[in-house]
């Protein structure tokens, strides 16, 4: 809301302007942009966006919401705004996640359509909720293919680096995301608005810093002293007021964005003469049904002068009007918490809460139950309980794991109180996710066996069964695979028994994860049964659960083409239901099977991503976002693994996980071995197979025993450890390179070879090159002078290096074949090689180039100069036909 | 963000014109780098123009090598390194 004189000329906003034109430009063409304006309050991102969209509106259509700044904001209603100016029908009868998502499908549809141009504006970001910020995400992730122009305006000063928002922010990026910041006026631009006014321009850009809307309050102001903070200009402009047009300013200050007439008239009568002065003052922005002020940052100063005897009842005035007359819940709920009304509180909090959790905005249903329980103690007990219990819930969706723990504790103890042991349960083994979510063992222990421990006293039901399954899901990660498969059996019984799916859909994923664990590929079908259930009963927590858990174990197993198929479709199940949390955990769970395929540049990327989104939630999937950034790092001879494995063990430790605590161990002895620091890989190696006797983990067990193997003789030659590595141990390196090769996994097969002779070595050499490892290269390199070998080239392959994108000649090679359509079993014919290894150097072409499809790569190639436009003469096609 | 010491080679020697194409050539890097949050500080090369040695300020070592293919740069090595200046010590 500002008051932007029409064709006024705004100062210094020519660059941004240029660029919203740019990206309108784009979008007629079909090529949609999502821009972000961001400066600090009272810059002028309103006026700027208001101008850009009157320079276009003959031919422009123009939607515009606005996020509210209540102290809890109602969940989606900017986009409930935006769409109301559209045709897209709003079923607001049964307002859901399901009826959500339809919206945000209907809204983007409505925006491809391509004759039509469209601008979004959606202003305030800042004080988004939970669901408009998946709106935005959503139509971010999509916009490039429509002919829109979604632009959104926020505060970058109103938050720190945990905050949801900036969080999605974050996830926001690629070339059709814009990023606008609005800079503070030059001293020369307050000398041009300052130029009548008799004020000393210089003194004025140094009080206000270049703020525009502090600029104009002083301007406005009238005397000898210059107010020294834009509250002081506001509350001085506001002085000068008759004590009619004051009390109405005072009123309007009560509500974020605007006030009703209508509700004013209830408030304080007849006040149309006071708003013409407050309006002729410039105080209050005077509309046909509504009043407001013209910048946030006045409402506020307003707001804040009001003595405190006097807001409470002034509030608590607003809320019985908005009552008679009928309002919203968060409005209620906003007025009733600013009024101190318990009773209000107490009956409208958890409605709003429940109206908030059913559109997916979890942060905000926890604030209305955060703002409910501060009044508890007037409830009867056992509604004290239930209300902790749901504020705990929903806390636990917005990932605030802390609060949400110590309000399920608290529920606990007032369910112990009133001896209702199913209740108690019931929440213990909430409590015990959460602990798990933040790494303590110890307390994720307690709660499950208290909980079993209460439940057994009672006759046998569904959430014994449930209790059982969490027990088998902390026994699982820990490796104690016997354990698993009792309470996972335990579980799956009661729950078929019980017709709990949910229950049992999750017993099955920890019992198919044990088996899969100890390398048991049976595991699958529990796992697949799991997923197939969810799926019938649209249990999306478990069908999401079962795609992660099948993942992490098809990675760790390094079963790839599972894991690839697993991670595509589960990646694609989460993002069309909007549950982001658990695809950006399966990308972390991704990340070490791109480290094994090689795919090093693709995996740091999204390993330094992920990291950001990581700080508050999941410790797993920390865990393995560090230790496989810092094997980028060791292995590529980088700075900065170091710190990453520290902070790894530390988390890991904790947990008991020995999947984690072993491949933590095992970076730390790789890091020793690259290092020369024998003793070093020695005492790592050992504290990782500390943690796993007595387990069956063939694969971490073969790594580390690998490991420990460079440091000291193992005798005997162990035998329940994977196939490869069992191989390398016992001296067989040809026939491990070979094992490693079928298994797509480079590095490791440069490890075997490195074993080998001098044929052997050169061979890993030029592996270790393409992949830029370059420690374990050196070593090699040194080797083969040992060995008294000629020719040992000095760095990676010249050939390699004089191509702009690092493609060897062979890729080059395929790559120009590629450019002329050529499948991959024609180039396995016309290059006398096997389709798989055609496979591997397509996958290596596309990491390279950095692209996702063969499309794409000759696309970059033709861009790069790597493939010259119009090149033939390798194929020996006649230049007639190709022109 | 971190300061990094990156060592390259160029077996044929590295040639960048004195020209306005040249100049061109350093602002391209330069907006590239930008992109990726990495700043090039200076560079020192070696008279057979075939290593140089350059200093970079980025946030993490894959952001510096992102940058570096962006430039059609080669990477041998990357090294931490802080500033040590003798005239720091009185």
């Amino acid at each position: 809301m500002t008051d932007t004189i029409p064709g006024m000329h705004l100062l210094e906003r020519q660059g941004p302007l240029e660029i919203l034109n740019r990206c309108l430009q784009e979008a007629r063409a079909g090529s949609g942009k999502l821009v972000l304006v961001a400066a600090e309050a009272g810059l002028g991102k309103s006026s700027l966006v208001e101008k850009f969209a009157a320079d276009h509106r003959r031919d422009v259509r123009t939607l515009w919401g606005a996020c509210d700044g209540f102290a809890t904001p109602r969940a989606l209603a900017p986009v409930h705004e935006i769409a109301a100016q559209t045709s897209v029908s709003r079923n607001t009868d049964k307002p859901d996640e399901e009826s959500r998502d339809r919206l945000f499908r209907a809204l983007l549809e409505d925006l491809a359509h391509p004759q039509r141009v469209t601008v979004i504006v959606l202003e305030d970001l800042h004080w988004a909720d939970e669901a408009t910020l998946d709106f935005l995400l959503y139509i971010g992730r999509r916009i490039q293919r429509t002919s829109a122009v979604f632009i959104a305006t926020y505060r970058d000063d109103e938050f720190s680096g945990h905050h949801p928002v900036r969080l999605a922010l974050g996830e926001l990026t690629g070339h059709h995301v814009v990023r606008i910041h609005l800079a503070p006026l030059s001293p020369a631009a307050v000398e041009v608005l300052a130029k009548d006014s008799g004020r000393d321009a210089a003194l004025l850009h140094q009080i206000t810093g270049g703020n525009p809307f502090f600029v104009r309050e002083v301007l406005a102001s009238v005397g000898e002293r210059v107010p020294q903070t834009v509250r002081d200009a506001v509350i001085a402009r506001l002085a000068r007021c008759s004590p009619a047009a004051r009390e109405l300013a005072e009123f309007v200050s009560l509500s974020p964005s605007k006030t009703e007439s209508w509700l004013i008239e209830s408030l304080i009568g007849e006040h149309q003469a006071a708003l013409d002065e407050a309006g002729a003052r410039g105080v209050l922005l005077a509309q046909t049904d509504w009043v407001g002020f013209r910048h946030e940052l006045a409402r506020l100063a307003v707001h804040s002068a009001i003595p405190p005897e006097r807001v409470r009842g002034m509030h608590e005035g607003v809320l019985q009007a908005l009552r008679k007359h009928g309002s919203n819940l968060t409005r209620l709920v906003h007025h009733a918490t600013l009024a101190n009304n318990a009773a209000v509180i107490l009956e409208y909090a958890p409605l709003a809460a429940k109206e908030a959790a059913r559109l997916g905005a979890h942060r905000q249903a926890a604030a209305h139950l955060n703002a409910a329980l501060r009044y508890r103690t007037t409830l009867a007990v056992p509604l004290q309980a239930a209300l902790l219990e749901r504020h705990a819930i929903e806390c636990g969706l917005a990932n605030q794991t802390r609060d949400a723990i110590a309000s399920a504790t608290a529920a606990d103890a007032v369910w112990r109180q009133l001896g209702d042991a199913e209740a108690q349960s019931r929440v213990l083994c909430f409590l015990s996710q959460e602990y798990r979510t933040v790494g303590d063992k110890v307390g994720a222990d307690e709660c499950v066996h208290r909980a079993i421990a209460l439940l057994e006293a009672l006759p046998p039901g569904a959430s014994l069964a449930m209790a059982y399954s969490s027990r088998s899901l902390l026994a699982v990660n820990r490796g104690w695979n016997q354990e698993t498969m009792e309470f996972g059996r335990r579980a799956l019984a009661l729950a078929r028994e019980f017709g709990d799916h949910a229950t049992e859909a999750h017993a099955l994923c920890n019992i198919g994860s044990a088996m899969l664990g100890t390398g048991d590929h049976a595991g699958y079908e529990p796992l697949e049964r799991s997923l197939a259930l969810a799926l019938e009963h649209k249990l999306e927590e478990y069908a999401a659960r079962a795609y992660r858990s099948m993942l992490f174990y098809a990675v760790l197993i390094h079963d790839f083409a599972r894991a690839e198929r697993l991670f595509r479709e589960g990646v694609a199940y989460c993002e069309e239901r909007g549950i982001f949390s658990h695809s950006a955990y399966m990308r972390a769970y991704y990340l070490p099977y791109e480290l094994d395929r090689g795919n090093w540049t693709e995996a740091g990327r999204m390993a330094n991503e992920l990291m950001r989104s990581f700080e508050i939630t999941g410790v797993q999937q920390r865990i393995t976002i560090l230790a496989t950034l810092a094997l980028i790092r060791l292995r590529r001879g980088d700075p900065g693994a170091d710190p990453l494995l520290e902070e790894a063990f530390e988390l890991a430790l904790p947990t008991s996980e020995l999947n984690r605590i072993g491949r933590v161990a095992s970076a730390c002895a790789e890091q020793a071995w690259l290092r020369g620091d024998s003793d070093e890989v020695a005492r790592e190696a050992t504290i990782g197979l500390g943690y796993l006797s007595g387990h069956t983990a063939p694969w971490i067990k073969g790594e580390l025993l690998f490991w420990l193997s460079r440091s000291q003789v193992i005798e005997p030659l162990p035998i329940d450890i994977a196939e490869p590595y069992r191989l390398m141990l016992a001296g067989h390196w040809q026939e491990a390179a070979a094992a490693w090769e079928g298994m797509a996994m480079p590095y490791e097969q440069a490890l075997a070879l490195a074993e080998g002779p001098e044929s052997a070595l050169r061979e890993a050499l030029a592996i270790l090159d393409r992949l830029g490892a370059a420690p374990l290269a050196v070593i090699v390199r040194r080797r083969l002078r040992e060995r008294g070998a000629r020719g040992v080239p000095r760095g990676p392959n010249e050939t390699t290096r004089a191509n702009p994108a690092g493609l060897t000649a062979k890729e080059t090679e395929i790559l120009a074949l590629l450019a002329h359509g050529v499948s991959n079993a024609q180039l396995a014919r016309r290059l006398h090689r096997s389709t798989k290894t055609i496979d591997h150097h397509v996958s290596a072409i596309l990491d390279k180039l950095g692209v996702g499809s063969r499309t794409e790569a000759v696309a970059a190639a033709f861009a790069l100069g790597v493939i010259p436009v119009g090149e033939n003469s390798k194929l020996g096609m006649s230049s007639a036909k190709v022109r | 963000m971190s300061r990094y010491l990156i060592e390259r080679d160029f077996p044929d020697g590295l040639s960048i014109p004195q020209d306005e194409a040249g100049a061109k050539l350093c602002r391209k890097v330069v907006d590239n780098n930008a992109e990726d949050g990495v700043t090039w500080v200076h560079s020192y090369v070696t008279p057979d123009r075939k290593r140089t040695f350059c200093i970079y300020d980025g946030p993490t070592p894959e952001s510096v090598r992102h940058a570096a293919a962006r430039n059609n740069l080669p990477i041998s090595r990357i090294t931490e390194v802080r500033v040590l200046d003798p005239y720091f010590y009185k």
